[in-house]
């Protein structure tokens, strides 16, 4: 979707800030809120890629007043309350600040000694696939000019534009589908395009310079 | 209005969607929300306490450094780190989530990486940690790819023209860590040594490797 998440080569946001000694979680809260993401991945089921479009959906007037943990935070009760986790009424109760009384124990936490399992187990996005590839190393490609509703991870920046191939990975998970509720996984070929900065900026770019995305097929077509 | 450095919550009037309630201060949501969880048994506070401390004293660019510097010192596994980047991290036992497709871009005299993603704030957790907020923000997702040599002079690194700049935008599972150049005067300098020169932001690519004797920031 074109939403105000995708940001590259907006104007406008200033200087950017450099925190000197920024600690890992400014508030305990922000810890609370990642660590529960995490913790509570299991019994969300929901892909990364629906993780990200959910976050993607938050109306743009919202998403510019709130800080990347409170957006963290409304997607952790979001997600709470799309799975029958909490009800309507005890997310609410929860939004004011009050917790409600809860009902019989339903599942089985996660426990401190399950924690190094949590970030060890390994999550590819490689799949194999049996369709050879359609572009070759050093061909020139160009990103598709495409506006979809939905997940997508080719910025917009890039669309239309002509770059060169310069690494095939083989096939991975398509975010684009495996966003969808229920997800897809549908892999398909992933490739490294490299684009000249003038190609992308005009100009006034160094001619030197160049921007590198990771495509998926589907978003490339032969110019 | 704030934006995503806004880490104060200067927001009054945006989270009044759909509850007769008005809506708490966000830490206390969030702690009404870790107690009902954990009343409820999906989560267990000393889990929560062990991820956050994996996060603040465990998982962060010490790990990297630690590759950078063998990387510098040991040219079979530089040849490793750039060829089966993931497997030769794994030699630390630096594997796991947001690292499970590594790639490693190495900094020359003629060509400075630096990486972003535009599109969220994907980042290579097992080598790098958390994202600093700067990472994060839209200002510097939306400026560094349209210019980034502006971006890098705010960071106090000046490149000279003839140096190719390359962005590369983690749009897809795929985790970058910039390989920093050596810096001279560091012949002969042990591993751990070296380990002490290398900076966050010199393996994001928005700095570089420290030299001998130069305070240690970011």
């Amino acid at each position: 979707m074109n939403g105000l998440h995708d940001v590259g080569g907006m104007h406008g946001f200033g200087p950017i800030e450099i925190e000197r000694d920024e600690p890992v979680f400014h508030e305990r809260w922000e810890g609370r809120v990642f660590a529960m993401a995490l913790a509570m991945g299991k019994h969300f089921g929901i892909t990364l890629d629906r993780s990200r479009f959910l976050m993607e959906s938050v109306p743009p007037y919202d998403r510019v007043a709130l800080s990347y943990y409170e957006r963290w935070a409304n997607r952790l009760f979001q997600v709470a309350e799309m799975r029958s986790i909490v009800s309507a009424s005890e997310a609410a109760g929860c939004r004011a600040g009050v917790t409600p009384e809860a009902g019989g124990v339903s599942a089985t936490a996660l426990t401190k000694d399950d924690v190094g399992g949590l970030f060890n187990t390994i999550r590819s996005s490689c799949r194999p696939i049996s369709a050879p590839a359609v572009f070759a190393i050093g061909e020139t490609v160009r990103a598709k000019v495409m506006n979809p509703k939905g997940h997508t991870r080719l910025p917009r920046y890039a669309r239309g534009k002509l770059g060169v191939v310069i690494a095939d990975h083989g096939g991975h998970v398509f975010p684009d589908t495996n966003a969808l509720d229920p997800p897809r996984e549908d892999p398909r070929r992933l490739y490294t395009v490299k684009f000249a900065a003038t190609e992308l900026w005009g100009a006034e770019s160094n001619p030197r310079d160049s921007v590198c995305l990771d495509l998926w097929e589907p978003y490339l077509e032969r110019p | 209005m704030g934006t995503e450095h806004d880490h104060h919550h200067d927001h009054h009037s945006h989270d009044d969607h759909d509850h007769s309630e008005p809506p708490a201060d966000v830490a206390l949501r969030v702690k009404a929300l870790e107690t009902l969880l954990t009343r409820r048994g999906y989560v267990a506070a000393e889990a929560l306490d062990a991820v956050v401390d994996m996060f603040e004293t465990k998982v962060g660019p010490r790990n990297g450094a630690r590759v950078v510097a063998r990387a510098w010192t040991d040219p079979a596994y530089r040849q490793r780190l750039l060829e089966t980047p993931t497997a030769a991290i794994a030699e630390f036992g630096f594997i796991n989530r947001q690292g499970e497709h590594m790639r490693v871009v190495e900094n020359t005299p003629q060509v400075h990486n630096v990486v972003v993603c535009t599109l969220c704030s994907c980042y290579p957790w097992p080598v790098l940690g958390l994202p600093p907020v700067w990472y994060k923000s839209s200002a510097y997702r939306s400026r560094v790819v349209i210019e980034p040599r502006a971006v890098l002079a705010e960071f106090g690194l000046l490149l000279p023209n003839d140096v190719e700049v390359r962005v590369w935008d983690s749009t897809a599972e795929l985790r970058y860590m910039v390989l920093p150049e050596r810096p001279i005067g560091t012949e002969g300098m042990p591993e751990d040594a070296l380990t002490s020169l290398v900076t966050r932001d010199s393996m994001i690519g928005t700095g570089v490797a420290h030299a001998p004797g130069q305070a240690s920031t970011r």
